[in-house]
Formats: C-alpha cells, structure tokens, sequence
C-alpha cells in the first residue's frame, strides 16, 4: 500500500533550559492510503502536539514528516500554506466554519482556495452534500446549525478538495454521545466511500473503536498501537479500554 | 480582593483600556476646550459687538457635543463591555454574584475614566490655545494667551461625569439583567438577506438627493436669513443629517444586497469571504456609517462654506472701498454763507488733523483732497452740475495708481461703474471711473480746469489715502477718529477700508470658529470610533483568519483580504461626504454669483486641496489601521503555531 504519512524520529520541544517540556519524543509510524487511524493518551501526552505538526501549524523541533511524497519541514510560509491548501483537510473540536459564510460557501472554500472553476465546484459541492447528507443545510448559517450538523459540514469541507489526508483533532470533542456516533459513521463512510486518509485524535474508546488501528501516547512517545484486523467494533472497543486503563487514563468508556 | 482583581484586569486588558482611555480623554479634551472658548473674553467681546443670537448658537453647540460625548462614551464602554462579556459570564458561573461583578466593571472603567479625565483637561488646555491661536489669527487680533476659565472647568466636570455616570447605569443595568447564556454566547450573529432591497437603493437615492436640497437650503438661509432665524437654520441641519444618514444605510444595505445577490460558485480564492466578511459589515454597521458620514460632512461641508463666505467678504469690501482711508468734509458744517478761501482753509486744517492721526499707525504713501462743486444750470431749479478741479482730480486718481494720459485735455466727463474693482476706461472722451471715486456724492461729473471754479465754494471736500501695503491696528485707528456719541453711534468722519474688513471678518468669524472647532471634533471623534470599531471587529475576526490560514491561504492573501474590508470601512462613510463635494462647489459658485463675483480659480483650488486633506488624514489612518490589525492577526496566527 502507498504510505500517505510518514513520521520519522520527531521531536518537538516546547521552551528551553531548565523549563524545556518534550512534548514528543523521537516519534516514528506512518500511515498507509485509504487507512483511518485514531490517537489517544493521556491528557498531556503529546496528541494535540503532534497533529500540529504533521498539519504544520507547529514546526517540529527535530526530524522528518512528509506527506504524499512531499517532505514538509524546511519549507518557506506560502509553500507551506500552498500545501496544506493542497494536502489536508481539517476538522476541529469547534471554530470550525466562518459564521459570515453560508454552509454551501463554507464547504466549497477550499475548491475556491485552489481556484476550481464554477461548474465543477458546483458539481463537487451537489456530490459532497449528496453524500455527506447536508444538502437540506446548504443554504443556511452556521448559526442556523447544531453542533452535530456543524461538523458534518465541517467534514464535507474538509474532503471535498481531495485531501491526501484528513486530520482531526477531538471532532466529537463538543458532541453528545448520540451525535458522537452519528459523526463517527460518517467518518467511516468518508473513509470507505470517498477513500480519504484519516489521523483523528480522541479521548473516547468508542469514537476510537470506528478507527482501523489506535497509535496510543504517553509522555511524548508511541506507548502502543493495535489493529482492528477482522473483529467486530465492541471486541476493538473492549481492548482500546483495557489499554487506556493501563495507561492510567480516565476514558470515557461509554 | 475585589480591587485587585480590577487593577489585575486593566492592566492585563491593556489594549482594550489604552482604546477606552484614548477615546474618553479626546472626548473630554474637545468639551473643555469649547466650555472655554465660551468663557473666553473675545467671546463677551463678539457678543457685545455682534448679536444675540450666539447664546442659542452656543447652547446649541453644547448640547450637540454632549450628545456626541454621550455616544461615543456609551460606544466605548459598550466596546469594552463586549471584550468582557465571557469573562464576566465565567465569574458568575463561579459563583461570583452579579453585585461584584459590576463592582469590578465599575471600578475598572471608573479608574480609568479618572485619569482620562485628568489627561483631557491638560490636552484640552492645549487644544484650546491652539484654536484661539488660529481664531485670533484669523480675525487678525494680536494673539496672547488665553486665560483659563474656572467655570469652564466645573462646567466640563459636570458635563462629563453626568455623562459618565449615565453610560455607567446602562452597563451596570446590563450586566444585572442579562442572562448568562447570552453573556457566555457572545458570537455575532450574521445578518442573512436584505429585507426589501429595493426600498433601501430608494433610501440611499433619496439620501443623496435629500442631502442635496438641504444643503441649497442652507445657502438660502444665509443668504436671507442669517443668524435671524436660529431655528430655521436648526431644521435645515436636521433635514441635511437624516438624509445623510438616509442615504449612507442604504448604500450599506444595497451592495449587502448586491454581494450576497453574486453567486457563490463563481467566487475565487479568498473573494468570497471577503465578500461575505464586508456584506455582513456594512449590513451590521449601517447605522454607525450613516452617523460617521454625517460626522465627515459636516467636517467638509462647514470650513468650505464659510472660508467661501469670508472670502467673498473681502472681495466686497474690495469692492466698495476704492480709496484705503477716505473721508467727506461736509460745507454743513461752516454755515450757508462761508466763502471759498475760509472753507479750503478749515478744510485743510481737518486734513492736517487727520493726516497726523493717520500717520501714528500707518504710513502714508499718498493722499490728496477734492473739493467738490455744484454748478446749478438754472438758479430757479435744483438741477445742477458736479464739477471737480482737473489739478486734484489727476492727483485723487494717483492715489489710487491711475496717471492720466498726457493728451486729455482739461475739461471731460466722467461716470463711475458698479464696482472700486473695476479699472479706469476712456471711451469716446468719457472716462469711466471706478465706484467711489467721489465716495457716494456723485455718480456723474465732469472734470474742469482749475481757473472755471475760482469764486466758487465747494459742496464738500474728500480725503482720500493710499497708506503702505502693510499690516495696520485698523481697530486703534478707527477708535481714535471714529468717536463714538451717546448714542452708541460712531460719528464716522473717515472710512477706513481694511477696518471695514476685520468688522466684516468678525461676523464671519464667530461662525468659523464655531465650525472650525466642530470640524476638528468631528474628525477626531470619526477616527476614535473608527478605531473603536476596527479593534472589536478585528478582535471579532481572528478566530476566521485562522481558520483560512489552517485551510491553507497565504498570509499575502489574508492580509488582502483584511485590506479590502478595511478599506471599505474606511470609505464608506466617505462615499456621500466626498459626493457633497460636486454639489458643494457649484453652490458656492451660486453663491459668489450672488454677490456679483464668479467663483476664483485659486479659491476653488483651495476649497479642493481642504477636502483632500481630509481624505488624507483618513487614508494615513487606514494604513496605520491596516498595519496595527495585521500586527494583531499575524501575532494571533503564531500563538496558534
Ligand atoms: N505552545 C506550547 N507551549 C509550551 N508547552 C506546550 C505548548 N503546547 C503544548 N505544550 C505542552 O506539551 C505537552 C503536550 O501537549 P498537548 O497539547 O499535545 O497534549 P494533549 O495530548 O493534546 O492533551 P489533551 O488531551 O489534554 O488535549 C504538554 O505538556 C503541554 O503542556
Ligand atoms: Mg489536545
């Protein structure tokens, strides 16, 4: 399979001196195409740090990340921009849509970002909606929006220019459990159906039981990773607990 | 504990607060500075001399200022108050109770609301000798430092801390009554459509035009009824700034409704946010634009107006005054019977008089007397002849700089034209004089030779002068030789030419300083709410850069697209202001055109270049606003990396 993501021996540090906090240390894995990959750990434990970086919000302190071939440390600001407009789509706990944008407007920016000419933007966007089942909200505010609907748009916005991959940093972070699962079905039908990458970040074992394989972290470093393989959601779900529960984390476990 | 969680505060909001303060001490520096200007003594000076009707003029500029005060204070406060909001809403939820959180509010915008105080009483002492600097210099007094009022002071302090106190209940009453879900939800709702957008291209066509009219309104009335009817003038402003305010909400509201009418698919790059980041502004802010638009045209419309009404003063006197100082010498005052060598001997004696008087002040280039005669054709009629001596005539028209050619002979007739200005022409041996050659005594006379009035006493007698091209006390002067009787009435002997200007420079200048005072006000006012407004919707908008640079636009692109928004905020008040300007030319050509004049190239030049100038400041200020809001946005960008 063709690796979407490689990793390779990063290290972020935060501060300097007495006070310097490794929020990662020397971190490898990488992700395959078409593969849905779920973070967890303790709370502290590098997770937000290291989608940060790989989304390249934050410049790693050392080693290499790159993305569809293309290594992304050591490039300029506009290069740098260019290529998360071109590489990766985003999905946030919350702050996700622009609230002076209608959700259809909202959805196409990134097509608009890359310059997409009108009749296919509009074709992209009938499809994604389609899919996605926002098309009813098209025409409305994000205001107009719950929090659930609000991140399917946010996820049609973030797949609909192709990314290589979708980062995710607790998407269902503000959700009920009921619209946590509605969200994470779609994240699975997003992966199945349109293919897309996914590296997701998540405190809950049942959002992370949707995932095919959960990268646990602890202190900065990979602590453990397993696979879903061929067993059913609740088995995979069963064994995230047991580990979080090693780890010493509270997880949700509902 | 509470206290120092206020000082806490302020100091760790300190850019909030730095705006507050900045805004509030500007305020309080134009209210102080008026408050003594009305005080002053070159005020109960124009009082005297002038009319009545500035107390309501006065009174009614103060009032107008404590409704601004009133408005921009409660816009500052209600800026900081947004700011706060969460975090008020946190306390509460902590289980602080709502008394506290108003004391912490209070206590934080009174401390700084004190120093503001104490800084725009030292500003407004300078801001007033400024002005009085240019207002004296203006009606070309001798500026000295002008004394400061104590009831000024008290004035001001009671003005402004009722006003204080006011927007201070309006917060408090706010944060007693709201709930605290709206406290925690502060996130701004966008206005979606325009309801009736037609109507409102109506709203901005009728704006305009309603702009229009009242301002040939305005014309009318200070043409007819100047200071005589307060309350006409009064209405006639009113009309003028609904219409302004008509007509900038409706431009708002119609290209809201032009934007969202372009369709979303066709949008390019950042075009579409911002687009939609401007339509939801200018719907949002339609009201606070038309009030800025009212605030910039009266700043345009007002120096224009009377910098063209003192200039067309000027030119009048210009017009009326042909010599600089002359006088009549009337035979009334000898008696029926005096002879010709008595009344040239008494005639002479007044000369000399006030040829020394003249000279204390001012230096005499040149003066000569005309006797002049009447020559009744039939002794039965009191139809007669005026005639004056060739000798004096060629040397009255030398003080005015005209040399009669050589090859006239002694004897011709002359007729004077409508205007001093007008030059000099001989046409078919008449000559042409400008007005006031004979002051007002004749219209048409005719020149003889000397040796053709011998025997004959003269009517009257006229000085006239031609003093050195220089400044001159003209008020001392006309005080020395003008007496005044008991009636209050001056006993005019001598028509002094340029004190007939400062007398018509200071009926003009009450109103210029009224209007050049406001005009600074406005401006000043204009650009603390701009900034007021800039820093809430730039502190509003950062969490919408960052999400456009995560989804990956480039920071030049960011950084246009803030340009465009700021940019047409900072022009949209602008749009019918600056329009004003075609109107207002042609309408102080109109005006000129009353007076007989047509409008002067270099004063259109430099109505234009003020106007400009304006425009300038307000460009200068959106470059520092762009440069200070991307510093923001750029700095918000590398907290999040
Ligand atoms: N900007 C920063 N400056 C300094 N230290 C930071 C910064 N961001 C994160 N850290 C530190 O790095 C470590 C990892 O933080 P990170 O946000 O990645 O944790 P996390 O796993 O996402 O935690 P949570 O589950 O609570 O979101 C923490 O010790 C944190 O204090
Ligand atoms: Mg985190």
């Amino acid at each position: 399979m063709k690796k979407i993501l490689t990793v390779e021996q990063v290290t972020k540090t935060f501060g300097s001196g007495s006070v310097a906090v490794n929020a990662l240390a020397r971190i490898t894995f990488d992700v395959e195409k078409g593969q849905f990959v779920a973070v967890m750990g303790p709370s502290g434990s590098g997770k937000s740090t290291l989608l940060n970086v790989i989304s390249t919000i934050e410049p790693p302190t050392k080693g290499n990340i790159t993305v569809d071939g293309q290594p992304i440390t050591g490039c300029g600001d506009n290069e740098i921009a260019v290529f998360r407009r071109d590489k990766l789509g985003f999905i946030f706990q919350e702050y996700n849509l622009l609230d002076t944008l209608t959700v259809a407007e909202n959805i196409v920016l990134p097509l608009n970002l890359k310059k997409v000419g009108p009749a296919e933007t509009a074709k992209r966007l009938a499809d994604i909606a389609e899919k996605l089942g926002v098309t009813d909200q098209l025409k409305k505010y994000p205001y107009e929006l719950s929090g659930g609907q609000r991140q399917r748009v946010a996820c049609a916005r973030a797949v609909i220019a192709d990314p290589a991959i979708v980062l995710a940093d607790e998407p269902t972070g503000a959700l009920d459990s009921k619209n946590s699962r509605n969200l994470m079905e779609l994240f699975t039908k997003m992966n199945r159906e349109l293919g897309s990458t996914i590296l997701m970040v998540t405190h809950d074992a049942t959002v992370a039981s949707y995932a095919d394989r959960v990268i646990f972290l602890s202190d900065g470093t990979i602590h453990t990773e397993i696979y879903r393989g061929e067993r059913s959601r609740a088995d995979f779900r069963h064994e995230i607990i047991q580990i979080t529960e090693a780890l010493g984390v509270d997880c949700n476990a509902d | 504990m509470l206290i120092k969680l206020a000082f806490r505060n302020v100091k760790r909001q300190f850019s909030s607060y730095a705006i507050y303060f900045i805004t509030v001490t500007l305020t309080i520096t134009m209210i102080f500075a008026v408050n003594n200007i009305i005080q002053s003594d070159i005020m109960s000076l124009l009082l005297v001399a002038y009319f009545d009707g500035v107390k309501d003029i006065l009174t009614g500029l103060t009032g107008l200022l404590a409704l601004i005060m009133a408005f921009v204070l409660g816009y500052a406060t209600n800026f900081l108050l947004k700011k706060r909001k969460k975090e008020f809403a946190l306390y509460l939820v902590m289980g602080m109770n709502r008394r506290n959180i108003i004391g912490i509010f209070m206590f934080e915008t009174a401390l700084t609301f004190i120093f503001a105080l104490g800084a725009g009483i030292l500003l407004g002492l300078l801001f007033y000798q400024a002005l009085m600097g240019i207002f004296t210099s203006y009606m070309e007094l001798d500026y000295t430092l002008s004394g400061y009022s104590p009831v000024a002071l008290l004035y001001t302090i009671i003005i402004v801390c009722a006003v204080f106190l006011l927007s201070s209940a309006a917060s408090a009453g706010y944060l007693k009554f709201e709930k605290i879900s709206k406290l925690l939800n502060s996130e701004k709702i966008a206005e979606k459509t325009v309801r009736h957008p037609v109507i409102w291209v109506l709203a901005a066509v009728a704006g305009i035009a309603g702009t229009f009219i009242a301002m040939s309104l305005f014309i009318d009335w200070l043409n007819t009824a100047f200071f005589e009817t307060f309350y006409l003038a009064a209405l006639i402003i009113a009309f003028a700034i609904a219409s302004v305010i008509l007509g900038s909400m409706g431009i708002c509201k119609g290209i809201t409704w032009l934007i969202v009418r372009a369709r979303s698919g066709r949008a390019k790059s950042t075009a579409m946010f911002t687009a939609r980041q401007i339509s939801a502004g200018a719907s949002a802010n339609a009201v606070m634009t038309g009030l800025l638009a009212v605030l910039m045209s009266l700043a345009i419309i007002g120096p224009n107006i009377f910098f063209s009404v003192s200039d067309i003063y000027t030119r009048q006197t210009n017009e009326n005054y042909l010599y600089d100082i002359s006088g009549g010498i009337s035979s009334f005052e000898f008696g029926e019977d005096i002879d010709d060598a008595a009344f040239e001997n008494t005639a002479y004696t007044y000369v000399k008089e006030y040829t020394d008087k003249i000279s204390k002040y001012a230096e005499i280039e040149k003066y000569a007397v005309l006797f002049v005669y009447k020559q009744y054709t039939d002794p039965d009629s009191y139809d007669y002849k005026t005639l004056v001596k060739h000798s004096q005539f060629v040397e009255a028209c030398k003080v005015v700089g005209y040399t009669l050619p050589e090859e006239t002979g002694q004897n011709f007739d002359c007729t004077t034209s409508d205007k001093s200005t007008d030059p000099f022409e001989w046409s078919y041996g008449l000559l042409r004089c400008p007005a006031d050659i004979l002051l007002n005594y004749a219209d048409d006379f005719s020149v003889v030779s000397d040796s053709q009035t011998d025997g004959m006493t003269p009517a009257y007698g006229i000085l006239c002068v031609d003093v050195a091209d220089e400044k001159y006390d003209a008020r001392a002067l006309d005080a020395e030789v003008n007496p005044i009787d008991d009636r209050n009435n001056k006993i005019n002997r001598l028509t002094i030419k340029e004190y007939e200007r400062l007398d018509m420079l200071g009926q003009g200048g009450l109103v210029m300083l009224g209007d050049l005072y406001c005009s600074s006000v406005f401006l000043l006012l204009t650009l603390a709410i701009f900034s007021l407004k800039m820093m809430s919707t730039v502190s509003q908008d950062k969490q919408k850069y960052k999400i456009m640079w995560r989804l990956g636009t480039t920071k030049a692109q960011l950084f246009r697209s803030m340009f465009a928004q700021l940019a047409f905020f900072c022009f949209l008040p602008f749009i019918i202001p600056v329009l004003i300007n075609i109107p207002l030319l042609s309408i102080i050509a109109f005006m000129y055109h009353g007076y007989g004049m047509t409008l002067p190239g270099e004063t259109a030049l430099q109505l234009a270049g003020y106007t400009l100038s304006i425009i300038g400041v307000c460009l200068l200020y959106l470059i520092a606003a762009s440069i200070v809001s991307w510093l923001d946005i750029r700095h918000s960008l590398k907290e999040e990396s």
